[in-house]
């Protein structure tokens, strides 16, 4: 047999209730199964075979032993030991080839399963995705596999336990007697008793042990992410002192089952020795009644031990079976995703000719009934610079980076690229076309070298460098410990946010997409760098079709729109000074807010103070409700689609922190490009498509 | 606080090798239990055992004599054996338990104090999802070893010693060529640990990277869809995924012929038959009961075959997660406490002279040659593009590293005599991205004074301008944030750090300015706790705001790690074109608006 660690115990958590008849579970599980019915049926044939191996040699003894109390000669001897050799080989030869044909199974079986659930969910809609935590997503690809996994050890050493008890009752009724095997079966319900126990409570000890593991690592964990403010306010020892508190609880828990598993342990063995001295016992009265030879009683000894550890095998691995039959539902309820998001059967690429974006009669909502969009319609010229003004929670981000690149289906109306409706095009074609910039800055475990290049495999180091130099990335990204090869670790943690945000305009630049859709993509870079961004930005990409979600007054001002939305709805729409002289939501929005953003130095009277701290008390309402209604609404479109349920990271909601002008044009050249290298860029980003831009 | 009076001494300094924190450490932590422990596995070892000999007896006196008394009383001898073993069991068993446990609690606290102590050379090379895993389950893994394996093994040591003294006293060739076959066995099933154990561990690491490559795409989702990346990835997962499975399998078949089980197996058999010609040949001295005898203990021994491999990998795990904790905590760390503390009054001034700096582990200099002289009370700003050095400079000033050359002084002292708790009493940090504990508001702003009371903490929260948000929660100051509680925004994270900083009240203000863009409401609040923050003492702040630039004492200019200029505002707009260039795409101030 196998000698990995097989878990002792199947203590769970909770109990899963399975969202499907067992049957059909396990007919999912014989599915897996089914792709190896040639090995799995050799291993069932290996395991019947070492079992009757397993089974006879008991017989051999007993059989030698009372050969042994009557006369014979050395022959006899000598012929006993080779068979009972021969079979014990015979038994270690079978069962190590079956582990081996049984690693090979699961070890494929497992990666085919992998590669089915990793399938089904890297083509699920967004929908679903974001509506379970990444950890859960996580856990269908790794602890649930393994789980199935287990179960199907479980399946195999259970029956083989099974039919190791059957047959050693069989054998005792048959070759020994009744009685004997009467005896043994006494244990049985002894061992179900003690693993019922233990299974009680094992299993509230369990769970508390588990929480307050989990509650150390938590503050462990916690504490180490935050050396650096405890370091500087000294806090050291007083967070020593916390963990401390926690350890003892922990270790608390952990002594209660000590002394549980301690007090059963030697209680199995201790039955298991009283069974032995019983059938001492009654084996000698038979004995003497010239019912049992020794050898008999000897084999009825033997075999009675092996009957209390199958029970308490089967009584444990019971709930284990059961967490992983569990584990296949849930698997199930992966791979029986599907996606509403996906490609018409006559999609085709998306056309190359027109970037005007028409969004027509649009209605979405994330919930059925909870209209985030209503009935939006905008047309937006090839070429033009939109940008998108709203409150928190309007539908700004929604509509710019969840609709248009079809992450979400609209439920009413469509939208157009050209005159291709999306829903027609093909998904990768479609996003391809689209360069975004989300307001989480997002970076893979890779050097920063691959992260920027991730949307442009074919770029050289070259022309990331000159990107990197071009938006001021350089300097910093030279500065990491290996320059560009500087492997970013734990989704750049000890990058400031300023600098991820950087990678990650840089990757959509280096992309060099048709379609831009920049959603507060520059929130978190300090001035100068936002400026050498967004001067980059005009330089490579000005006439290419763009939506802006900014609060900077100077990129809504020079946008050639703006597109205003208010709850869902689009409000007004038109240039800075026509939406100004209008003095309709925007105008109001521009001198609550951003007429703000000249400001120098705070110098506000009591009354204008009371008016933004109402403001802010309001706000707080607004998204303790919302985030109410998410919980209601099971939390629908949550994460990606930030601006919409809450507020998160560094960045709130309306408005910029600096007032700025427009961008003058120096002298000096931007950063340390030279005027060939900028030029070479500008030539590598041109279109390939050949089409000329009008300006 | 209390680490000041009494100075235990830590397990790095008592012992001097893994090995003997290994072995030593936790039999010094519980040494009374451990021995009656062993006393309580040798009892039991023995009336476990016993039964085979008693069986063996009793079926003698029945061959020989029927069902006598002599025969009951071999009966019921298995029982009282059974009886005691319980007993000796139950007590060593638990004991010894506790002391694993125990030990798995006292490493862990001293692991965690040990290297939360360590300097931010130490946090900045080491991964911390790697300590906690440490700390967290490879401390388990060590206890695993103590407890059950060390425990089991100790048993198994006494069962096979018992064992091989009754087979002694029946058959001495039988006893010796058992002792001599375990010693062969037990060799071999070093051996295979020794084989299997780093296949183990490669297959752990192999999971942990199944896991974090699925997590890191599934989170990330967005992203690789919005680039259409979706096959790439697929093809990636499913690289590493295969590496998995073939992992799984590589040790499937390393397990499959288990070479040591055949030497117990044939040494059985072989036994057996020996016995067996042994009764035949000379009935006299060798019985039906010393056959059975023999073959009982045998197959006993089988049975430990099936548990002694685990009980080897557990150890050999143990003993290598021994090692890690070990190097870790041995972490031999750049930055030394003074050995003769001074005291600072932080009265004059701040001076950097020559200093230069590569993070510890790295060879890129990020701070060059940089020397300035820091007034006393003066409000200094720090200006430069991203990676020019600015934040290094603030880190330096906390003392979270030392310089790799020349000196900060302060008041005249070199900044190295000062103790670090020392610096950071007296210097406070706000950072850029805001660190804040899952805890309430109130411990929050508290963290950095944990004397204070609920007035100056209020108060210093109504400085910092976030009374008003805190106080419009349902729970108000104990309202708990984080991942379990209330999300705050990046404004309001801003100003409870401001808060924070403001109950410290520290001589030195480092500042580490917010990005540009937060919503204006937020802003003005900002703005105006900052101003409260660096009011009556000394301050240097990273900024790029032209306001405070203009405001400030002095402009210390950096590019690449050094210092391009210093001066005012003014005077640098006069003379330096790095300035120049730089301001020009500071946001200037709005005109109107129109």
């Amino acid at each position: 047999m196998s000698h990995r660690g097989r878990r002792f115990g199947g203590f769970q958590e909770e109990k899963h209730q399975l969202t499907r008849p067992t049957r059909k579970v396990l007919g999912a599980l014989g599915i897996f199964l089914g792709n190896h019915r040639l090995g799995l049926f050799f291993s069932v044939v290996l395991i019947g075979l070492s079992s009757i191996a397993s089974v006879i040699s008991p017989i051999l003894l007993k059989d030698g032993i009372d050969l042994a109390t009557e006369d014979s000669n050395y022959q006899v001897a000598l012929w006993f030991m080779w068979v009972f050799l021969g079979l014990t080989l015979f038994s270690w030869i079978l069962s190590s080839i079956n582990t081996r044909v049984q690693a090979k199974i699961s070890s494929r079986m497992l990666f085919e399963v992998r590669e089915k659930i990793f399938d089904s969910l890297v083509h699920a809609d967004i929908d679903y995705l974001k509506n379970e935590q990444s950890g859960n997503v996580t856990a269908r690809i790794t602890s649930d596999t393994e789980e199935v996994g287990t179960g199907l050890g479980i399946i195999i050493s259970s029956g083989i336990q099974v039919l190791l008890l059957v047959s050693s009752f069989v054998i005792i009724v048959t070759q020994v007697h009744w009685l004997v095997a009467l005896i043994a079966l006494v244990s049985v319900p002894v061992a179900l008793v003690l693993s019922a126990i233990l299974a009680y409570f094992g299993k509230r000890i369990i769970i508390n042990i588990r929480r307050a593991f989990g509650v150390v690592s938590g503050k462990m964990a916690e504490n180490l992410a935050g050396v650096t403010i405890s370091k500087s306010f000294n806090r050291e020892d007083e967070l020593a002192e916390e963990l401390k508190k926690l350890n003892q609880e922990h270790y608390n828990y952990n002594k209660k089952f000590g002394l549980l598993m301690q007090l059963m342990m030697p209680t199995i063995n201790a039955v298991s020795l009283i069974t032995l001295g019983v059938i001492l016992i009654v084996g000698g009265i038979l004995n003497a009644d010239g019912v049992l030879t020794i050898g008999e009683i000897y084999l009825g000894a033997v075999l009675a031990q092996r009957f209390l550890m199958p029970v308490i095998h089967l009584s444990m691995s019971w709930p284990s079976f059961q967490s992983s039959l569990g584990a296949m539902d849930r698997i199930l309820d992966v791979l029986e995703i599907e996606p509403k998001v996906t490609d018409a059967l006559d999609a085709k690429k998306l056309q190359t000719e027109d970037d005007a974006i028409h969004f027509e009669n649009v209605s979405f909502a994330y919930n059925k009934g909870v209209w985030v969009l209503e009935d939006i319609n905008l047309s937006v010229n090839s070429g033009e610079l939109i940008a998108v003004v709203g409150e928190t929670g309007a539908g700004k981000t929604t509509l710019c980076t969840a609709l248009l690149p079809r992450f979400y289906d609209v439920q009413k109306g469509s939208i157009r690229i050209g005159d291709d409706d999306i829903k027609d095009v093909e998904l990768y074609s479609l996003r391809k076309s689209i360069g975004m910039i989300l307001q989480e800055p997002y970076l893979f475990t890779a050097t920063v070298m691959d992260n920027i290049r991730y949307g442009a495999p074919e770029a050289s180091n070259e022309d990331i460098r000159d990107l990197c130099k071009l938006i001021g990335a350089d300097e910093f990204i030279e500065a990491l410990p290996k320059g560009y090869d500087t492997i970013v670790r734990e989704g750049g943690k000890k990058l400031s946010a300023g600098q991820r945000q950087m990678i990650t305009i840089a990757r959509m630049m280096l992309a060099n997409p048709r379609i831009l859709v920049l959603d507060e993509a520059t929130s978190r870079l300090d001035a100068y760098s936002e400026s050498l961004v967004q001067r980059a930005q005009e330089l490579l990409f000005k006439g290419r079709t763009t939506f802006v979600i900014a609060h900077r007054l100077s990129t809504i001002r020079n946008a050639d729109r703006i597109a205003v939305i208010d709850k869902g709805k689009l409000v007004e729409l038109g240039t800075h000074s026509e939406l100004l002289a209008k003095r309709g939501y925007y105008a109001e929005l521009y001198h609550t807010y951003y007429s703000f953003q000249g400001f120098e130095k705070v110098e506000l009277s009591q009354e204008e103070w009371s008016k933004i701290e109402q403001q802010e008390r309001e706000e707080m309402k607004r998204l303790a409700m919302m985030q109410e209604q998410m919980k209601k609404g099971k939390g629908q479109g949550k994460g990606m689609m930030k601006g919409q349920p809450t507020p998160h990271g560094a960045h709130g909601s309306t408005g910029s922190a600096h007032g700025s002008q427009k961008l003058v044009h120096p002298k000096q050249d931007m950063a340390d490009l030279s005027p060939e290298q900028k030029k070479k860029m500008m030539e590598k980003m041109k279109l390939k498509k050949g089409k000329v831009r009008k300006e | 606080m209390n680490a000041t009076t009494e100075k235990k001494k830590l397990i790095t300094e008592r012992y001097s090798s893994f090995k003997k924190f290994f072995w030593l450490y936790w039999i010094k932590l519980n040494p009374k239990f451990i021995l009656v422990s062993i006393i309580g596995i040798a009892i039991t070892s023995f009336m476990e055992t016993w039964p085979a000999i008693l069986l063996g007896d009793g079926l003698d006196e029945l061959i020989n004599s029927g069902v006598t008394n002599q025969f009951y009383y071999y009966s019921i001898m298995i029982f009282v054996a059974a009886g005691i073993a319980w007993v000796a069991y139950f007590i060593s068993a638990y004991l010894w338990t506790l002391a694993g446990f125990r030990f798995e609690r006292d490493t862990r606290q001293e692991f965690f104090e040990v290297i939360h102590n360590h300097s931010m050379a130490f946090h900045d090379v080491n991964d911390s999802g790697v300590l906690l895993s440490m700390g967290m389950n490879e401390v388990a893994q060590m206890r695993m070893a103590y407890n059950p394996a060390i425990r089991q093994l100790v048993r198994q040591f006494f069962s096979i010693s018992v064992t091989i003294y009754f087979l002694w006293q029946i058959n001495s060739i039988i006893g010796i060529a058992l002792l001599l076959c375990l010693v062969w066995y037990l060799a071999l099933a070093w051996q295979y640990a020794k084989r299997i154990g780093p296949v183990r561990r490669k297959l752990a690491k192999e999971l942990g990277e199944v896991s974090s490559s699925s997590q890191e795409i599934f989170r990330g989702i967005d992203v690789v869809r919005s680039y259409g990346n979706e096959e790439v990835e697929q093809k990636k997962f499913s690289k590493v995924s295969n590496n998995y499975a073939e992992l799984i399998k590589t040790e499937g078949y390393l397990s499959s012929f288990y070479w040591p089980g055949l030497v117990l197996v044939v040494f059985t058999a072989v036994a057996f038959g020996y016995s067996m010609m042994l009764m035949m040949s000379s009935r006299q001295d060798f019985t039906v009961g010393d056959l059975t005898k023999v073959i009982a203990l045998l197959l006993a021994l089988n049975r430990f075959n099936f548990f002694i491999p685990r009980l080897l990998l557990m150890l050999q795990a143990g003993l290598i997660n021994a090692e890690r904790l070990w190097g870790v905590m041995t972490f031999d760390d750049p930055m030394i406490e003074p050995e003769n503390p001074e005291r600072s009054e932080w009265t004059e001034s701040i001076v950097f002279e020559n200093v230069s700096f590569n993070y510890p582990g790295t060879s890129k200099e990020v701070l060059k040659d940089v020397s300035f002289t820091i007034p006393p009370g003066s409000n200094v700003a720090l200006l430069g593009g991203p990676g020019s050095g600015k934040t290094t400079v603030l880190k330096l000033l906390l003392r979270l590293y030392d310089p790799s050359e020349g000196i900060i002084r302060i008041n005249g002292l070199d900044m190295k005599d000062l103790p670090t708790k020392e610096v950071r009493s007296s210097v406070t940090l706000v950072e850029q991205d805001i660190f804040l504990f899952s805890d309430t508001i109130k411990a929050n702003i508290a963290f950095s004074r944990a004397t204070a009371t609920d007035e100056e903490i209020s108060l210093a929260a109504r400085r910092a301008k976030a009374a008003n948000f805190i106080e419009a929660m349902s729970d108000g100051y104990d309202t708990v944030i984080g991942e379990r509680g209330v999300t705050l925004s990046g404004g309001q994270r801003q100003r409870l750090a401001i808060a924070r900083a403001l109950l410290s009240d520290p001589k030195v203000l480092l500042l580490d300015d917010f990005a540009s863009a937060i919503d204006v409401k937020t802003e003005v609040q900002l703005r105006a706790g900052m101003d409260e923050l660096i009011k009556g003492r000394t301050s240097i702040m990273v900024t790029h705001r032209l306001s405070t630039l203009a405001d400030a004492d002095m402009i210390i200019l950096m590019k690449k790690g050094e210092v391009v200029d210093i001066g005012t505002h003014k005077e640098l707009l006069e003379h330096s074109e790095d300035y120049q260039f730089m301001c020009q795409y500071l946001p200037q101030k709005e005109n109107g608006g129109n």
